[in-house]
């Protein structure tokens, strides 16, 4: 018996995250991904769980973390496509925004795909019909062995980490996390539990990132300076996540300094999003749960809805605009319009995906860019480059690692050399097993296994009294000498296994002088 | 009834109900019913003692019965709340409390809880010394978990040896049970906190090393413990050892061990960590250093020995890597609390460290949680006090921030600091006093706290200040064209700054323009309640008034800076500074007549407001100059007025926002006001004399001017141009341009009852107009009265008969009127109704004294049919040049009143209705 894991997706990449962990017999598939930038693989290789497609035998449940593409976007396809029909467990605010992101995906699906890949908005429907919807700590049996239980993960609302159980061999698979609480996040929380196995996200493998605060207050300088002076703030953003935190930091920064500069907000998404956010309060950091019963964060005060009239209208304002890598959209239409003054602002999210507007405006400044073979954008106006991150950094997987100490490490969702830094370093300074499969491949490790056993009527009246043991023990480097006094009560049980029978039976050390038989 | 009470319960008692073997009385018989009426006497005071004692007899009867205990947990709840209200019985229970607690406790088969809850017995009573403590220890030895616990947590109020309940604590840190392995450590803690010194090395060694490991407990209270016990044992440990140098590794040691609890998932562990990292009085600057970062520092070649020694050098400063951002960054604002605190003692360790921390602390300031950001502001004022901290321009633009916040504590706090930093650079001075200026706009309430910040500021950066001042002079001038060069607070703001810079150094003195502390004290009012506390109020308006002064007199670049303000508080002189002080006063009044023609109404009429304060302030320095003091308020009263009426004109040319009845009564104010100004002050100058006429000319052309054409006031008006004009010639005074255009109009006969409806004429007059300089000297003397109904109080009105006239006592203190003054007391029941009393004052004596004060009974003849009523009563005053008749035929005054005293109110109840007067 031990603990097997297979990693199907977001092994040495990041993409199309999932994991299918066997403990002690039950397969537990965790998140179900699909890869973004890779058209030709969206999806995990469901063939390697079941050669015959049988998964409803092969797999005991799927757990999906967050409803982040790269987590979540294969589910339909597994469901309605390959036909799994077993229990699927996700936190409540996943399960209700998931849909969101899905069916906004599907307009994005890449076009590349076959038809058997692709799968519908009813598809989505269905599949998040069969979704059981879980509370935060709450410990739900999925049969009879297997337990699960979720932790709370930061990172996006929602998000959460799951702890399994079967018997005795335990495993915390902890999906997108971050140690530092943000604007409107908390910073993952969990119990000190004894774990066999931990799998690990590892994005920032190798990054130490500096004060939050120092980001923010740079940003919020950036836009101020630019609203003062008269210019227009364009900030590209995905509807979930980083706008509803930016929005808090700005809406905050405003009511403090009595600003009056109107913020807006483009597109129904981000809006619907916002109204969600404000549903799921109990979701977010302590602050913005301690200041709800006064005012909810997500009631932005300063945030109008945008107009497409406004685009032109004289004054300074901040607009945030959908998608956040500048590709197309709404956000690429205003950039073509307020780039070309210097007094505007547009700041870009932390990562862009190559090829887009965005990724060239991080990669250096460049004067001119070429849209398409007739249309050239004239870039006069200031970039400001957003160092938030929803993800942790390598301190806080250390500190994470350190705090729940496992037997095992799994690294996934990261790049291969910042993996192979990293688990050096959980191996060198924790002295923890760290393994960084590649996709496909499995982990196996030994798992905790307790054995049942009789125990005589002495050794049980020993252990309900203390017994002390006292020792000097000099430690090896220096000349002093610590005074160590132990509990030594079970340690004068013996473990007796019998010829003529299997059951193991402990008892007193006393009692073993009359034994002969054995 | 006690007795029988006792009686009964004692019989039931001996009477047990279940079969007694032998005959002994056993316990069965307690039921709950004894058990109470057994509490109820106990607690009733008025139990007698022979009872109390015959219950306690009982009782410890009852206990020392060998075999059944089955009952004694009630018992011990009986003798504790005994012991409680009769504590002179407790003597008696210690004995045999202390032989059955002996027993319980050696026999190993007895209940352990019954053994616990007599020894807690014998702690309320405090008779626990002659227990042995070998057997007491044997008690945590049982199995039952809950008696361990509660002997772990009651440890040290038995008579047990340190060198013996050590070991056993740290015996059961060790313990499967959460609880037992908590009560442990705490027990561990309260020796350490309890003062015993441990001498034995190898005992504090373990037990810190075992709080060590159980700082990786499952479980958060025992990681909670562990870590205090890590703190304090750490502390005894460095403190235990001889050389300096391992003194410090080991307190490095400590500290580290508690840095690797910061990152602890639970709230309580972190603010106990945070907390525990305030508390030490040496760590090595590399460590103290990498708390705040989070990247491990490169290892330097020359370091402390903590870090240079250890094998894993990079895992230490890992451990300390970004400690207090964590903190700082925490989502519970206890933990940023506490970190902000830590922070705050630390510093007193390294000044380097001092430095960094305030850049973090900076950022704080942008924090949605009001907690840190007020612990944050706290920490940068402590760190600024205590002077290893130069603000840099990045920390003042952070906490410049915090000027315009929401929460006014956050606010105050970042006044206080401001006030006390040392500033970098005249720019940041700039933006500073900018900042606070923004902050005036937005909170106006804040305005003391403001210019007490400013005080500070240009005490302590007068150089920045003297700039700021110059550069910002064309704000203070008040121009013609601009409504900025009104009165603002920020023009007052401006004017603390230049007087705490020139009191700091005479060289900044000579640099700040003369004028501005003219206009200083017209803002004195301001002024000097934000300043109240720092400076002597009266030193400060004679400072002022004497540097105004010098305006006025020389223009010399080499001026002196006046040393007044040393002077002591309470002077008993009349200050000469009063009088000047209010000519600035005045003389401010007289600059914002421009921007009354400009129609900015509103500011100047704050601006009136500002100096009326500021002549209030003034007024509580001094009673010397009462009459000028008093002339100065009525003055500007006038001008008040006047302002209104103009800005009525302004506005009414464009919009009909006034009725024309609200300018009427402005102008009946302005009337009286005026008429005031001219009859109730004696001992004025030719040159205010002559100013007073020019404003009753003026009175006399509004009245004209507004619709009601009135043929009295034309006769008053020409009959005063012709007593000017005589003026003019006979004395050949020079008078102003409204005065001759006036005198010429009414000459050349082209201004007449009939032309006066020529509005653009009379607008033309109007706007010739001007205020002039008032010089008052301190003879300036007020007519003045005070009234007095005697015997007479809101709830004992005076009494009357209908139809019967009544006498109404007044006590009456008349100040500065002579002979010459006729005086009237005017009655008036309503409206319509108004009787006039002459007061003869020759009949009581004469007034040859400047205040007298007599009785006068005022008859009162026409007394309503009514059950009650109301007289007011006021004193007027002849104006004797104001010969026209306006009461004719019934014995009343010929000429206009001015009225000398408030209006007072008398009520009157007919005899005949007591009625009302119970109520």
């Amino acid at each position: 018996m031990g603990i097997d894991c297979l990693v199907l997706g977001a092994g040495q990449e990041v993409g199309k995250s999932c994991a299918v962990v066997n403990i002690n017999g039950k397969r537990i598939m965790f998140d179900c991904g699909m890869h973004m930038g890779d058209p030709k693989h969206p999806y995990p290789d469901f063939s390697r769980i079941s050669k015959t497609g049988d998964f409803d035998g092969a797999l005991t449940c799927i757990i999906i973390t967050h409803f982040h593409l790269d987590h979540v976007a294969a589910l339909p396809y597994f469901t309605e496509v390959c036909g799994f029909r077993g229990p699927i467990y996700m936190t409540h605010p996943t399960k209700a925004l998931a849909p969101l992101m899905l069916k906004d995906n599907l307009k994005h699906m890449i076009n590349g795909m076959g038809d058997k890949e692709k799968f519908t908005s009813d598809d989505i429907d269905s599949c998040m019909e069969k979704v059981i919807a879980v509370d935060l700590k709450q410990t739900i049996r999925v049969d009879e062995d297997l337990e699960i239980r979720a932790y709370y993960a930061g990172h996006v609302i929602g998000a959460a980490m799951f702890y399994a159980r079967v018997g005795d061999a335990s495993v915390l698979y902890t999906g997108d996390y971050n140690m530092t609480p943000d604007r409107h996040l908390g910073a993952a929380q969990i119990d000190r539990l004894p774990l066999d196995l931990v799998i690990t996200e590892s994005t920032y493998g190798t990054t130490i990132r500096d004060s939050r605060f120092a980001h923010e207050s740079e940003f919020l300088k950036a836009v101020h300076t630019c609203v003062a002076d008269g210019g227009k703030v364009l900030i590209p953003t995905f509807a979930l996540g980083r706008a509803q935190e930016i929005c808090i930091l700005l809406e905050d920064y405003w009511e403090r300094r009595n600003l009056k500069v109107p913020i807006y907000f483009s597109g129904g998404l981000t809006i619907q999003a916002n109204m969600y956010s404000k549903m799921l309060i109990s979701w977010t950091s302590q602050k913005v749960k301690e200041a709800y019963t006064n005012h909810n964060a997500f009631d932005f005060k300063h945030v109008r809805t945008f107009d497409r009239s406004l685009i032109h209208a004289p004054g300074p304002c901040v607009l945030f605009a959908t998608p956040g890598w500048l590709n197309t959209g709404f956000s690429l239409e205003v950039f073509k319009q307020w780039a070309t003054s210097e007094m505007n602002l547009v700041t870009l999210p932390g990562q862009c995906i190559a090829g887009t507007i965005g990724q060239k405006l991080m990669s250096g400044k460049p004067k001119k860019i070429d849209l398409d073979p007739e249309t050239q954008i004239d870039v006069r106006c200031q970039i400001h480059k957003l160092a938030f991150s929803p993800h942790t950094d390598s301190k806080g997987i250390m500190d994470l690692m350190k705090f729940l100490s496992p037997k095992h490490v799994i690294l996934v969702h990261g790049e291969k050399p910042k993996m192979v830094k990293l688990k050096g370093r959980i191996e060198s300074e924790l002295g923890i097993p760290c393994y960084h499969p590649a996709n496909n491949e499995t982990v196996s490790i030994p798992s905790t296994h307790y054995v049942r056993a009789d125990a005589s009527a002495s050794f049980i009246n020993t252990t309900l009294c203390p017994n002390f043991s006292f020792k000097n023990s000099a430690s090896e480097d220096k000349c002093t000498s610590e005074l160590q006094i132990c509990d030594v009560r079970v340690s004068e049980g013996l473990l007796v296994m019998q010829n003529n029978n299997q059951k193991p039976n402990v008892i007193h050390q006393d009692d073993w002088s009359g034994k002969t038989d054995t | 009834m006690e007795q029988q009470l006792w009686r009964e319960t004692e019989e039931k008692l001996t009477t047990p109900t279940t079969t007694v073997s032998g005959g002994e009385r056993t316990s069965d018989s307690l039921s709950l019913q004894t058990l109470s009426s057994i509490h109820s006497l106990i607690i009733n005071p008025s139990t007698s003692h022979l009872t109390i004692s015959s219950i306690l007899k009982t009782l410890t009867y009852i206990l020392s019965l060998p075999h059944n205990h089955r009952h004694h947990h009630h018992i011990f709840t009986l003798l504790s709340s005994l012991s409680l209200h009769h504590p002179t019985f407790s003597a008696s229970l210690s004995a045999p409390l202390t032989s059955l607690a002996t027993s319980l406790l050696s026999d190993p088969s007895s209940s352990a809880r019954l053994a616990a809850a007599a020894l807690s017995l014998l702690i309320s009573i405090s008779a626990v010394d002659s227990l042995d403590e070998g057997l007491l220890i044997s008690l945590c030895f049982r199995p039952c978990i809950s008696v361990r616990v509660w002997f772990l947590n009651n440890a040290l109020k038995f008579p047990i040896r340190p060198n013996l309940l050590l070991p056993v604590m740290l015996g059961f840190t060790q313990d499967p049970y959460p609880c037992v392995r908590k009560a442990a450590l705490e027990g561990l803690v309260s020796v350490c906190d309890s003062g015993i010194v441990v001498e034995d090395s190898a005992i504090v060694e373990g037990c810190y090393a075992r709080g060590i490991k159980l700082l990786l407990d499952q479980h958060d209270y025992v990681r909670l413990a562990a870590l205090r016990v890590v703190s304090e044992w750490g502390c005894m440990l460095a403190a235990s050892k001889k050389e300096e140098e391992e003194k410090r590794d080991c307190s490095d040691g400590v500290f580290l061990q508690i840095c690797s609890m910061v990152r602890d998932m639970n709230v309580g562990v972190r603010v106990e960590a945070f907390t525990a990292l305030g508390k030490f009085a040496y760590v090595s600057e590399d460590i103290l250093l990498q708390t705040l970062y989070k990247k491990v520092k490169t290892v330097k070649e020359k370091q402390s020995l903590a870090l240079s020694c250890s094998k894993s050098h990079e895992n230490h400063a890992a451990v300390a890597a970004g400690v207090f951002i964590h903190g700082v960054e925490d989502e519970y604002s206890e933990v940023q609390r506490a970190a902000c605190i830590s922070l705050r003692v630390l510093r007193d360790i390294s000044g380097g460290f001092a430095v960094e921390a305030v850049n973090i602390l900076s950022y704080v300031l942008n924090d949605d949680s009001v907690v840190a950001r007020l612990e944050a502001l706290k920490t940068i004022h402590h760190m600024a006090m205590s002077e290893c901290v130069m603000m840099q321009e990045a920390h003042v633009d952070m906490l410049l921030g915090t000027l315009v916040d929401r929460s006014s504590q956050i606010r105050s706090r970042a006044f206080d600091l401001l006030g006390s930093v040392k500033l970098p650079s005249l720019k940041v001075s700039k933006i500073t006093v900018e900042s606070l200026f923004r902050s005036l706009d937005i909170y106006p309430k804040s305005e003391a706290e403001i210019f007490r910040t400013l005080f500070n500021i240009g005490h302590n950066h007068g150089e920045y200040a003297v700039s700021i001042i110059k550069e910002r002079y064309h704000e203070i001038e008040p121009s013609n064209d601009e409504k900025s060069g009104c009165y603002s607070p920020r023009i007052a703001g401006l004017l603390v700054l230049a007087i705490s810079a020139s009191l700091k150094h005479e060289k900044h003195f000579c640099q700040i323009p003369s004028r501005i502390f003219s206009y200083a004290a017209a803002y004195f009012g301001r002024i000097a309640y934000a300043l109240g506390d720092v400076l002597d109020i009266d030193s400060l308006l004679a400072y002022l008034s004497f540097c105004g002064e010098s305006h006025f007199k020389v223009q010399s670049d080499i001026r002196t800076r006046p040393d007044v303000l040393r002077a002591a508080k309470g002077q008993q002189e009349a200050p000469m500074h009063v009088l000047s002080s209010m000519q600035l006063v005045l003389a401010t009044v007289k600059r914002l007549w421009q921007l009354v023609k400009c129609g900015c109404t509103n500011e100047v009429l704050k601006a009136l407001r500002s100096c009326k304060e500021s002549l209030v302030a003034i007024r509580a320095g001094s009673f010397a100059y009462a009459g000028s003091l008093a002339f100065a308020f009525q003055y500007i009263y006038v001008v008040k007025l006047l302002t209104r009426v103009w800005g009525h004109y302004e506005v009414s040319r464009n919009r009909q926002l006034y009725q024309t009845g609200d300018l009427d009564l402005l102008l009946g104010k302005l009337d009286k006001a005026v008429l005031a100004l001219r009859y109730r002050f004696v001992g004025l100058n030719e040159d205010v004399e002559l100013l007073i006429m020019e404003l009753l000319l003026l009175n006399y052309l509004l009245q004209l001017s507004s619709s009601h054409m009135h043929c009295k006031t034309w006769q008053k008006l020409s009959t005063m141009v012709t007593s000017v004009c005589h003026l003019r010639n006979a004395k050949s005074i020079e008078f102003s341009d409204f005065v001759n255009h006036l005198a010429e109009l009414a000459s050349n006969g082209s201004f007449s009852l009939n032309s006066t409806g020529d509005r653009i004429q009379l607008k033309k007059l109007r706007n010739l107009f001007m205020l002039k300089d008032l010089v008052l000297t301190e003879g300036i003397r007020h007519i003045n009265a005070e009234l007095v109904v005697l015997g007479f109080d809101t709830v004992s009105p005076l009494r009357f008969i209908s139809g019967l006239p009544v006498s109404i006592p007044l006590d009456v203190t008349l100040y500065n009127v002579t002979n010459e003054h006729k005086l009237w007391l005017k009655i008036a029941l309503d409206d319509k109704v108004t009787e006039f009393v002459f007061l003869d004052v020759e009949e009581y004596g004469g007034l040859e004294k400047a205040s007298r004060q007599f009785k006068f009974g005022v008859p009162c003849y026409r007394t309503p049919k009514a059950a009650a009523f109301t007289l007011r009563i006021s004193m007027g005053m002849e104006c004797v040049s104001e010969d026209l008749h306006l009461v004719r035929g019934h014995g009343g005054p010929k000429h206009a009143l001015t009225y000398i005293s408030p209006e007072i109110e008398v009520y009157f109840v007919n005899m005949n209705a007591d009625h009302l007067l119970i109520c």
